[in-house]
C-alpha cells in the first residue's frame, strides 16, 4: 500500500511544555492508524494540528508526495474530518441546522448520507442536541463528519465514555467507513482494544514523542516477554535498563524485541543470569504496558524494588 | 450472519488467524457446506467489528490454502474439497502425524490406557464435526 499521509518531525511547544517532540510516523492509503498513548502524551495535540486548529512550531506534514499546512490550507481541509469529544457544533442547534451548516460549510457535503446515517441510529432531525445522551452526541458528530466525505478521518478518542453496545456500534462504523470510502482513518485513543479491532498500523505516543510505529502484527508478533531469575544479589541494574525490567516476586520481566533477544541474552549471561524464560504471543495490552515502563511510566500498586 | 464465528482481538493469536481457524472449523463441523456463499470482507469485517484489511487477509490464506473461492463479480463461496488438492499437502500431512505422535507421548505419560486415549480421538472427531452428544 502506498503512503497517503507522512508526518515528520513534528514539534510543537505549549505554554513552554515541549506538547510534541519531533513526531515522526506515516500512514498507508485506505488504512486505519492507531495513535495509542497514555494521558497527556500529546495525541490531541497532533489530531489539532492534522486539522488545522494550531500550528506546529516545526516539522512536516506530507499528504500524497505534497508537503501540506494544514493550519493554512483550504483545500486540505475540506478533505479531512476532525471528530473531537470535547468541541461540537452548537448544541443548541437540532441535527437540522447542523445539516444546514453542513451543506452550507463544506463542498463535499453529502445530504443524502447524513439522513440516511440519521436514520440508521434513530437520531431525530428536530431535535436540540443538548437533549441527546453522550452516546447519541458522538453518533451525530460522527455522522456529520461522515456526511463531509472526508479522505481523512481523525478521531479523538472516539469511544471514551460509551457504553458497550454503543462502543461496539462507534466500532462497526468505523470498520464501514474504512472499507466502503477508501478514506483513511487516524484513532487517537488510549483505549488497547480500540487499537485491536480497528487498526492496520500503529504509533505509540509518549511525552510528546512517537516511541514506537509500525504494524499491528509487528507488535503483536515482534516482541516477546522475557523473564528472568537472577540468584543471590540481582546484577540487573548493571545491565541496560532501557528494557524497563518490571520486579514480581523473586523475577524479573521486561518486553524485548524479537530482533535483539540474542543480544540480550548474551548481556544476561555476561552477568552471571542463564535462567531465562521466553514468552510468546505477547498481548497488546501488556506490551504497550510495559512499552510505557520502559519510557518511565508506572504506578504499581506491588512494587518495592 | 457469522454467528459460527467468534474472534477475541486481545487474544494473543492474531485476529485473521482466528478467523482462518473459525472458517476452517465451521466447515468441518458442516455449518459451512461446499458452495454456501461467504459475507463480502466488508460484511464480516462490520459484523464482527474488525478492520476489514484483517477480514481481506484472513480470505487470501482462506483461498490460498484452497478452502475457499472467489469468484470474480459474484463472491466467496466455501470451496468443494477434492477438486483442487490443497497446496504443500505431504508437508502438512507430515506435520499432522508429528503432532499425533506427540498426543500419544502426552497420553502415555499421563497414563491414559490405550483405548480411553483412542475413545478421546474419536471424540474430538465428533467434537470438531459438531455431533457431541449430550450425556444423560
Amino acid at each position: 500500500m502506498d503512503i497517503i499521509l507522512s508526518v515528520r518531525q513534528l514539534s510543537k511547544q505549549i505554554r513552554g511544555q515541549a506538547a510534541l517532540d519531533a513526531v515522526t510516523f506515516s500512514v498507508p492509503e485506505g488504512s486505519v492508524h492507531g495513535i495509542l498513548g497514555v494521558n497527556g502524551s500529546g495525541k490531541t495535540t497532533l489530531l489539532r494540528i492534522l486539522a488545522g486548529l494550531y500550528w506546529p512550531d516545526a516539522g512536516e506534514v506530507v499528504w500524497m508526495e505534497r508537503t501540506v499546512r494544514p493550519w493554512n490550507d483550504s483545500a486540505w481541509r475540506s478533505q479531512v474530518a476532525f471528530v473531537d469529544p470535547t468541541v461540537s457544533l452548537p448544541v443548541r442547534w437540532t441535527l437540522g441546522d447542523w445539516e444546514t451548516y453542513g451543506a452550507l460549510m463544506h463542498q463535499r457535503w453529502d445530504g443524502y448520507r447524513f439522513r440516511s446515517l440519521l436514520r440508521q441510529l434513530d437520531l431525530p432531525l428536530d431535535q436540540r442536541v443538548h437533549q441527546f445522551s453522550l452516546g447519541m452526541r458522538m453518533r451525530a458528530k460522527l455522522a456529520f463528519a461522515l456526511a463531509t466525505r472526508p479522505r481523512l478521518l481523525l478521531l479523538d478518542e472516539p469511544t471514551t465514555g460509551l457504553d458497550p453496545v454503543v462502543r461496539r456500534q462507534i466500532w462497526q462504523w468505523l470498520v464501514g467507513e474504512a472499507a466502503d470510502s477508501g478514506a483513511s482513518l487516524l484513532v487517537a485513543t488510549h483505549a488497547v482494544d480500540d487499537v485491536e479491532r480497528l487498526a492496520d498500523s500503529l504509533t505509540v505516543l509518549y511525552r510528546g514523542r512517537s516511541v514506537w510505529s509500525g504494524p499491528l502484527e509487528e507488535a503483536k508478533e515482534g516482541f516477546v516477554k522475557l523473564v528472568v531469575r537472577p540468584e543471590g544479589r540481582t546484577p540487573l541494574h548493571a545491565l541496560d535498563n532501557a528494557l524497563g525490567w518490571e520486579k514480581g516476586g523473586d523475577s524479573f520481566s521486561a518486553a524485548v524485541e524479537r530482533a535483539s533477544l540474542d543480544h540480550v541474552r548474551d548481556q544476561l549471561r555476561a552477568v552471571g543470569i542463564h535462567q531465562v524464560a521466553v514468552q510468546e504471543h505477547l498481548p497488546l495490552d501488556e506490551w504497550f504496558r510495559l512499552m510505557m515502563r520502559k519510557e518511565g511510566y508506572a504506578f504499581d500498586a506491588d512494587e518495592s524494588a | 450472519m457469522a454467528l459460527w464465528l467468534r474472534v477475541d482481538p486481545r487474544s494473543p493469536t492474531p485476529v485473521y488467524q482466528q478467523i482462518v481457524d473459525g472458517i476452517k472449523a465451521a466447515v468441518a463441523a458442516g455449518w459451512l457446506k461446499p458452495g454456501d456463499r461467504l459475507p463480502s470482507v466488508r460484511d464480516l469485517a462490520v459484523s464482527l467489528a474488525i478492520n476489514h484489511n484483517t477480514v481481506a487477509k484472513a480470505y487470501q490464506e482462506l483461498e490460498r490454502s484452497r478452502v475457499i473461492e472467489v469468484v470474480r463479480g459474484r463472491g466467496t463461496f466455501v470451496a468443494n474439497p477434492g477438486q483442487r488438492p490443497p497446496p504443500n499437502v505431504e508437508e502438512r500431512v507430515h506435520k499432522l502425524r508429528d503432532t499425533l505422535r506427540l498426543a500419544w507421548i502426552e497420553a502415555y505419560h499421563l497414563g491414559l490406557a490405550e483405548d480411553a486415549f483412542e475413545e478421546m480421538f474419536h471424540q474430538a472427531r465428533d467434537d470438531a464435526r459438531g455431533e457431541r452428544k449430550e450425556e444423560t
